[in-house]
């Protein structure tokens, strides 16, 4: 090999190092990823009707009917979530409102809180569900159930198909928190439109015996009512599912504000609270009223 | 030919010792993406990593230094030649096309047990033309195995190494050309290892060879080549970091348990797939030539696995039992104990699924089980024919031209293996329940025999047949001119195929059995290129091509093991790739430069994974993926001084997705489409290969027959290979944009760039030289080594793959986590032939 040769080589060699590197160089690591994922809401998707008008044109008619109701206009509603399943008080229900009003829907999943959590708005497409009058609160569900009860209920809409009726939106939202006092839950002109919205009470209490006892019976899943009193003692009912996180605790023996979701039983024709998680138990150390 | 296991592992380095890389592909890849073990074996996913080692042969046989010195050094990291994939190289032998219709795939399943027979190849790489194929993106390879051509006399060879199997004897004899034309080649090979590499695996491979040929006259060669190799492995998959940290290894292997303090294995793999070839060659005159082939295979390949009816999983690196996921770190502890120390947790607990069992209830059938070993089966069936015509118009022009046929049909089901100590399984899916508690037909398998109660050999779960016709012509015009040649070529190809469903499900009572929609493509490639030759000895040359092409078989089901559904908006695929490149040769210095560019657009993929939620196989579709795929080349050679030479070879590419995916996704229990999304891949780097390598090399060559080299690997710009899945809006769902969370969501992990070094050597000895009175024959024992990651790195992750799952509901990235796979640690490969001509 000649000097010469190993010049031209060598000039060869580095050239074309230089020429890879040079490719290689182009590389950027920033590069730009697409960003899936903003917190907006889906473009195209706008309620139709407020909950209010929903229910004064689908519930209202079918108030007193214990059959589930086909609902076959497309019609839209959105409100934020109020209430999700994260605690387990809820069981395959999310409840959500809007400024005037609030409705439950079912739907298949232990883990609704993964997709639609408190806070989260959300559009319904409530063509092809079905309305109930759940003992006087008012769902949304997938089908017509009569596997569960001597009557027909709606079960839940399942997994697979959620996505078609329920749009996500925006989430981290707040909710407006409407302050009642137990005279006001009455439960009876309005209580169509104001059922479960999330509500708080003040200047609240548990009873002396309900502070001795379990939220709900964790044993045997049995949902448990206890009771919370004003000062002047009039009460409304907690009820807490036996499936709830919570339900081997003891209510706070404190005093002051509690929120929940308001709903109404009425077979017992009582106003209810049901409770998102102990969290919504604001007790402090406040003398009690008994 | 089937399957794509195991590679050409020959090259002839210097004399003819043959030198087999690890054939470690025989364990491959595919269990990676197996993330639970319903999912069948997708051959579309085996290529991923078969491809480099498999094509290494081509890039050696073209030639170069540059292609042989990736083949040799640069394989063992997973390089892939410009980021293609295996279905981008053209394999011919005697003649014939083999690639696997069903999924383009270039595979030789001779070519870990015969590769003294392996010596007349030829082969072209990239886009530059070829006489025998049209070629792949690639190149093409060309392995002549007839009788006549093949060396004369004996050659026995024994092999002692360290990875998938241990030893190898192989053994060949040729008479070559005798009386009346004939010649006759019979070769046997037999590859074993009792214990691989990785813990639990083995090995155990047998190869016959026969080949007769019959010269007629000067100008027709008629050749009969018979092969097979049946070969038995048990496999070892990768698995994710927890469980490899905690089991102390990098090469944890999940796949096998003890079973009476014997080791046994859950993830076995038999294939034999017989092949028989018939070429016929006409010499018509010095200037025309036409080979013609015709090839049959029958075969059967099948890997087993543990299932399960109603029962949690038997795999220990199920996700479940992610230490990790315990909250209480008292209990994690004691997960962690338990995984470190119990080889019944850290292994599969054989014992305990016998027990389980065998403590089932006895029934009128008796005892059902629970878990079984099951047998993934894929019997094919296949015809490749093929003609080639070589002519010279005169010196100027000269035309080639092809005519391919490929027949396929491949039956694909599950068979029970072993009934684990009980006496029947049940033929339902037990996933299906959930979602369809009121409707007991969703159960069923098979609708026309319900409730069918399985023994061992009994086919269950899903069963239905591919049959593809694939027919195409191609046609090579070539000019040559003092300093210019150029040429021109075109390629038709007829893709006509469809999914047999030989049972009906219960799921798509509809659109499971019977015949599909029968798809047609037609696809076409246009190619181009000259070559500009300043001098003898400087060389400058550009192709391009454009082309069309189907998608695969498996490509086009949703999800072709139970149903009828083909891929909304299945189209073919388009790709554009041109080079370019510049050549020195001397007698001293060889040196080429070139630089390529590749983009990939409306690709498909299909992945199907088990959803947590859903709790059943989900479908994802992904169409109208895109790649780019850049980059240059460098390959340089010099001979320095008496016998010593340096040769450097380096590429650097950049590999990534170039468009965003839709996303389809549909369940494998509902015909309801889930959701309609788009991954937002464009941008992400294409994964699982380093996407820069270079090495360096030294060697010294004896005028005595014997040589030594040393070369110096690198390896950078790895990325672990996307879920695309995690790349979508649902996966980031309720994450803040922009947080840290969502940041690592999106991340793409890159591998850490590293370093081997690799020793061969090799020494040819003549006996005749020693021992007198020998004949007319000449005897020589060759000597051949290589040692590889000589520093022992166990570190060296080769290959990381994100699962397919993904948690959903809790953003938790380790829940299902990457996979890694490693790089093996110090090999040794060496050799000892005796040879007599």
């Amino acid at each position: 090999m000649t000097s010469v040769q190993i010049k031209k080589a060598a000039a060869a060699v580095m050239l074309c190092t230089a020429i890879v590197l040079a490719v290689v160089s182009c590389k950027k690591d920033n590069f730009d990823i697409p960003s899936p994922g903003a917190n907006i809401d889906p473009a195209g998707v706008h309620a139709t009707m407020t909950i209010k008008q929903f229910k004064q044109a689908y519930c209202v008619p079918n108030m007193n009917s214990y059959l589930p109701v086909m609902l076959t206009d497309s019609v839209i509603i959105s409100g934020i979530v109020n209430a999700d399943d994260r605690s387990g008080n809820f069981y395959k229900i999310i409840s959500l409102q809007d400024s005037t009003g609030g409705i439950q829907i079912k739907v298949g999943s232990s883990y609704l809180y993964q997709d639609y959590p408190i806070g989260r708005r959300i559009f319904i497409k409530t063509k092809g569900l079905l309305f109930f009058n759940y003992t006087g609160t008012f769902e949304l569900g997938g089908y017509i159930d009569t596997t569960t009860s001597t009557f027909p209920n709606v079960g839940a809409i399942v997994i697979d198909k959620a996505a078609d009726h329920i749009i996500k939106g925006q989430w981290g939202l707040d909710i407006p928190v409407v302050h009642k006092t137990t005279a006001q839950l009455t439960f009876n002109t309005d209580n169509i439109n104001e059922q479960s919205t999330l509500i708080q009470l003040d200047d609240m209490e548990f009873g002396r015996f309900d502070t001795t006892q379990t939220y709900a019976d964790a044993v045997t899943k049995a949902s448990v009512d206890r009771t919370v009193y004003d000062c002047s003692n009039y009460g409304v009912t907690v009820r807490s599912s036996g499936y709830a996180n919570f339900a081997s605790l003891k209510p706070n023996k404190g005093h002051g504000s509690i929120r929940g979701v308001y709903t109404y039983y009425s077979v017992h024709n009582v106003p209810q609270l049901i409770l998102r998680d102990t969290s919504d138990i604001m007790f402090t150390n406040a003398p009690r009223c008994h | 030919m089937k399957h794509l296991f195991s590679f050409f592992c020959t090259a002839v380095l210097c004399t003819s010792v043959a030198f087999a890389q690890s054939d470690s592909t025989e364990k491959t890849q595919q269990q990676d993406l197996d993330v639970i073990p319903v999912v069948s074996a997708n051959s579309d996913d085996l290529s991923e990593s078969i491809s480099d080692q498999n094509v290494a042969s081509m890039l050696a046989s073209s030639g170069d230094i540059y292609a042989a010195t990736l083949a040799y050094r640069l394989n063992q990291a997973g390089f892939r030649y410009r980021g293609y994939r295996n279905d981008q190289f053209t394999t011919i032998i005697n003649g014939i096309l083999i690639n696997d219709p069903e999924n383009g795939q270039s595979f030789f399943n001779g070519s870990g047990a015969f590769t003294d027979l392996m010596r007349n190849r030829s082969g072209s790489l990239g886009l530059l033309p070829s006489s025998f194929a049209f070629g792949g993106l690639g190149g093409s390879y060309n392995l002549d195995l007839r009788a006549g051509g093949m060396r004369k006399g004996l050659s026995l060879n024994y092999t002692a190494t360290n990875r998938s199997y241990y030893n190898r004897l192989n053994g060949s004899y040729s008479t070559g050309y005798i009386k009346g034309g004939w010649a006759f080649t019979v070769a046997f090979s037999r590859r074993w290892a009792v214990k691989g590499y990785e813990p639990g695996t083995s090995y155990d491979g047998y190869g016959y060879f026969l080949g007769i040929e019959k010269k007629f006259g000067t100008k027709n060669r008629l050749a009969l080549t018979i092969f097979g190799t049946p070969t038995q492995s048990a496999r070892a998959t990768s698995s994710v970091r927890e469980f490899q940290q905690l089991a102390g290894t990098n090469y944890y292997n999940a796949d096998w348990g003890y079973q009476n303090g014997q080791i046994r294995s859950a993830n076995v793999n038999k294939r034999f797939e017989p092949t028989f070839m018939l070429t016929h060659e006409a010499k018509i005159s010095n200037k025309t030539n036409i080979i013609t082939g015709i090839d049959f295979e029958i075969g059967r390949n099948q890997t087993s696995n543990i299932d399960y009816f109603n029962s949690p999983s038997p795999d220990p690196d199920y996700y479940k039992n992610l230490p990790s996921l315990i909250s209480d770190p008292g209990q994690r502890a004691m997960a962690e104990e338990l995984f470190r120390t119990d080889a019944n947790v850290r292994q599969i607990a054989w014992d305990k699924l016998y027990a389980i069992n065998r403590a089932a209830p006895i029934g009128p059938n008796g005892r059902q089980s629970s878990y079984i070993l099951g047998d993934r089966m894929e019997d094919n069936k296949q015809v490749n024919f093929n003609t080639t015509l070589n002519h010279t118009f005169y010196d100027h022009i000269s035309l080639t031209a092809g005519l391919t046929y490929q027949w396929e049909k491949v039956r694909h089901y599950k068979q029970v293996n072993d009934l684990l100590g009980g006496d029947y399984y049940v033929n339902l899916n037990d996933y299906a329940v959930q979602d369809f508690p009121t409707n007991p037909d969703v159960l069923q398998n098979d609708l026309q025999h319900p409730n069918r109660i399985l023994h061992v050999g009994d086919a269950y779960e899903y069963d239905y047949s591919s049959q593809i016709h694939k027919t195409s012509v191609w046609l090579q015009p070539y000019f040559k001119f003092n300093h210019v040649e150029f040429f021109v070529s075109g390629q038709l190809t007829h893709n006509y195929y469809w999914r047999t469903g030989n049972v009906q499900n219960g799921l798509y009572p509809d659109n499971s059995l019977g015949d599909s929609k029968k798809i047609s493509l037609i696809n076409y490639a246009i190619k181009a290129g000259f070559q500009y030759k300043i001098n003898g000895r400087n060389y400058f040359y550009a192709n391009g091509e454009v082309k069309t092409e189907a998608p695969t078989f498996n490509q086009s089901f949703l999800s072709a093991r139970i149903r009828n559904e083909v891929v909304t908006g299945l189209t073919n695929e388009n790709v554009y790739a041109a080079e370019i490149g510049y050549q020195y040769k001397s007698p001293i210095i060889t040196l080429k430069i070139s630089g390529f560019y590749t983009e990939f657009q409306n690709g498909i993929q299909n992945r199907t994974f088990f959803h947590d939620d859903y709790r059943t196989n989900v479908n994802y579709s992904l169409t109208g993926i895109g790649k780019r795929e850049l980059g240059g080349e460098l390959g340089f050679d010099a001979k320095i001084y008496k016998g010593f030479s340096v040769n450097l070879v380096a590429s650097g590419g950049l590999y990534k997705y170039s468009s965003n995916a839709s996303a389809t996704i549909t369940k494998d229990n509902s015909d309801q489409i889930l959701a309609n999304q788009t991954a937002y891949i464009k941008n992400y780097y294409l994964g699982g290969m380093p996407q820069v390598s270079g090495s360096l090399g030294f060697k010294y060559s004896s005028k005595h027959y014997w040589y030594v080299g040393i070369n110096f690997n690198y390896f950078d710009q790895m990325y672990v290979e996307i879920n695309p899945i995690r790349r979508t809006l649902a996966a980031v769902d309720l994450v803040d944009y922009g947080s840290a969370q969502y940041n690592e969501i999106l991340h793409q992990e890159k591998l850490k760039g590293q370093f081997t070094m690799d020793m061969t050597g090799g020494y040819n000895l003549l006996l005749n030289k020693y021992i007198h009175h020998m004949g007319k024959y000449k005897y020589s024992l060759n000597f051949y080594g290589t040692l590889t990651n000589m520093a022992n790195n166990r570190n060296f992750v080769i290959n990381g793959q994100e699962q397919l799952r993904y948690d959903y509901g809790q953003n938790n990235l380790d829940k299902f986590g990457t996979k890694y796979r490693y790089m093996h640690g110090f090999g040794y490969f060496v050799s000892v032939a005796f040879r007599m001509q």
